[in-house]
């Protein structure tokens, strides 16, 4: 929303403002721990100003990427402060989660060469509603239930916006774990007997094929000593591969990957593609215990 | 002959006094019956096992709330514990003794001379006890060097405390030793305790390259507490240099992992960089020591 007012403010201005070319960190995933470096310099070292502009914007989408926690994993990031950060004809945006940041800032002081850090604002339920309309209006999504009924304290219930509202006020208005709440929270109906169904009821009087459950975020499981750090792990890069999760807790990758299973059991971490993440659903409950842990999150 | 009469007017007098203590007692003491009997034996049992309930409830909580709140939770065992026994022993008193305020009187001296000879030792730990746990020299869940022994307090109990060692000992040390010993506290109840883990190069190893080496061995352990500061401290010897990496665990129960996690990514850095260890002989040691 910030940007985006930004660049209002820019389009109703007076003054002329030329176009400057932009470059973007290319890696969708993590490249490899000893290429981190060379990635970055590849990218964003060697520019050469174009021959219009002698300015340039600089974007990295995801600062995670660009490092791992382990001895070598973290060149990049020096050299991103020491060398890149520096110039000042390259106006850089980074985007980077909350846990990255924290630590990011522990090690290397990035604040210190940032103009502006700014935090991402929570999505209420009308946002998540705005957001989700694509989907809802194709699909014919029941809303209602006894148990949304119970939770809102309205006499005047529009179940939709109910439903939004409750689902942002338990995904704490962040994205990914708004649609992986709203992914489980579906259901499909069942189906029955054609003939006793026409009998009971005409075409229109039928429920929805989907109907979406009352939004809960599911509680933390049980957790073994080492768990945590694996789970800090993931939340500090967001994704990683089962030997970069070894390097970045400092374990052999047959140790990681007999705990990654029994997490994977608990559907507490996901893994597409030979990426492990954290299921989304369970960040509000692992955030909060790792902070009840002492960990910088 | 004045002598026997003397002896005529002590005797009596031992004799009185005999009598009058005997008459004390007999007030002090109420009338034991088998009611009172199977009551005293049956508040014995329920102090005994409320205390052990509580105790394991409290150890069994305070393993599943978050970390934070482990240590209060476990420093809270020893007032409960004190509760109870407290307890217990005013429910004995009132049922066997007239606690009247001329009997306390009459009985503090002669417990006091008693327990002075007799259980001085243990009535000091007592006390100590009592005292620590007010003026809090260690609390459950510290890890504390006593004389000899270093460890985390497992458990405070009416006269003394247990320390877990690094071997998986478990020592018990009277509270007593707060009067005589110095006692070294690393976290004073909480989280974190300042882990120091040594490595020894040789002279020629770049100091500056090696600290940094350090610093980001250090940001790197998934157990380094990142919100306390991490130093480096460098001393030069006789047989090379000596580096002291300071830093703090999220939770100072995994101290020994730490160290172990710092000096095995250490020495890999140290090996891939070329970097030697002092070669030293017998005589060499001696005389460092020396």
């Amino acid at each position: 929303m910030i940007i985006a007012d930004f660049i209002q403010d820019l389009a109703d201005s007076s003054y002329q403002y030329k176009k400057l070319p932009i470059q973007s960190f290319q890696y969708g995933s993590r490249p490899e721990n000893d290429k981190l470096r060379q990635c970055l310099q590849k990218q964003f070292g060697n520019r050469l100003p174009s021959p219009d502009s002698d300015r340039a914007i600089a974007v990295i989408p995801c600062l995670e990427n660009c490092f791992l926690r382990s001895m070598n994993g973290l060149e990049a990031i020096d050299y991103l402060r020491d060398s890149l950060l520096t110039d000042t004809s390259i106006f850089w945006i980074i985007g980077v989660g909350q846990v990255g940041w924290q630590y990011l800032q522990a090690i290397s002081a990035l604040e210190s060469y940032s103009d502006h850090v700014t935090h991402l604002e929570k999505l209420s339920g009308d946002q998540l509603s705005q957001w989700f309309e694509a989907v809802t209006n194709e699909i014919d999504i029941g809303f209602q239930s006894s148990a949304l009924r119970s939770e809102s304290s309205e006499n005047d219930l529009n179940w939709r916006t109910q439903y939004f509202k409750f689902l942002s006020k338990e995904s704490k208005g962040v994205d990914s774990v708004a649609v992986q709440l709203f992914l489980e929270t579906l259901q499909i109906r069942e189906e029955i007997d054609k003939e006793k169904e026409n009998e009971e009821s005409s075409e229109d009087d039928q429920p929805p094929i989907l109907q979406a459950k009352l939004p809960i975020n599911p509680s933390l499981p049980s957790l073994g000593g080492e768990d945590v750090y694996f789970l800090y792990s993931l939340l500090l890069h967001r994704t990683l591969t089962e030997l970069q999760l070894a390097q970045s807790v400092g374990l052999s990758l047959l140790d990681v990957k007999d705990k990654i299973q029994a997490l994977r059991k608990l559907r507490l971490v996901e893994q597409q593609d030979n990426l492990l993440r954290l299921n989304p659903a369970y960040y509000p409950a692992v955030y909060s215990r790792l902070d009840g842990d002492n960990f910088l999150v | 002959m004045g002598f026997p009469k003397v002896s005529f007017y002590l005797a009596q007098s031992v004799g009185d006094s005999a009598q009058e203590t005997a008459e004390q007692a007999k007030d002090l003491l109420t009338e034991i019956t088998l009611i009172k009997v199977v009551e005293a034996i049956v508040i014995v049992i329920v102090a005994f096992a409320l205390t052990k309930l509580l105790d394991r409830f409290l150890f069994w909580i305070s393993e599943r709330i978050a970390k934070e709140w482990r240590l209060r939770v476990k420093q809270f065992v020893p007032f409960v514990r004190m509760l109870v026994l407290t307890s217990a022993i005013v429910l004995l008193l009132n049922r066997f003794l007239n606690l009247s305020q001329q009997n306390v009187l009459a009985i503090t001296g002669t417990v006091a001379l008693a327990l002075g000879f007799a259980f001085k030792d243990y009535v000091s730990s007592i006390i100590a006890g009592l005292l620590g746990l007010f003026e809090a020299p260690y609390q459950i869940g510290d890890r504390i060097k006593i004389g000899e022994d270093y460890g985390e307090v497992m458990s405070y109990g009416l006269r003394g405390l247990r320390l877990r060692t690094p071997n998986d000992d478990i020592v018990s040390i009277p509270h007593n030793k707060i009067w005589t010993e110095a006692i070294s506290n690393a976290n004073m109840g909480s989280l974190e305790a300042q882990v120091t883990t040594s490595f020894y190069l040789e002279h020629y190893a770049d100091s500056e390259q090696v600290r940094n080496i350090l610093y980001r061995v250090a940001q790197t352990s998934r157990y380094t507490q990142l919100k306390l500061p991490i130093a480096v401290v460098i001393e030069e010897k006789i047989w090379g240099t000596l580096f002291k990496l300071k830093a703090y665990p999220i939770d100072a129960r995994n101290e020994f992992d730490y160290k172990t996690d710092l000096t095995l990514r250490a020495k890999k850095k140290f090996r891939e960089c070329g970097f030697s260890y002092p070669n030293l002989t017998a005589m060499d040691l001696e005389n460092a020591d020396g």
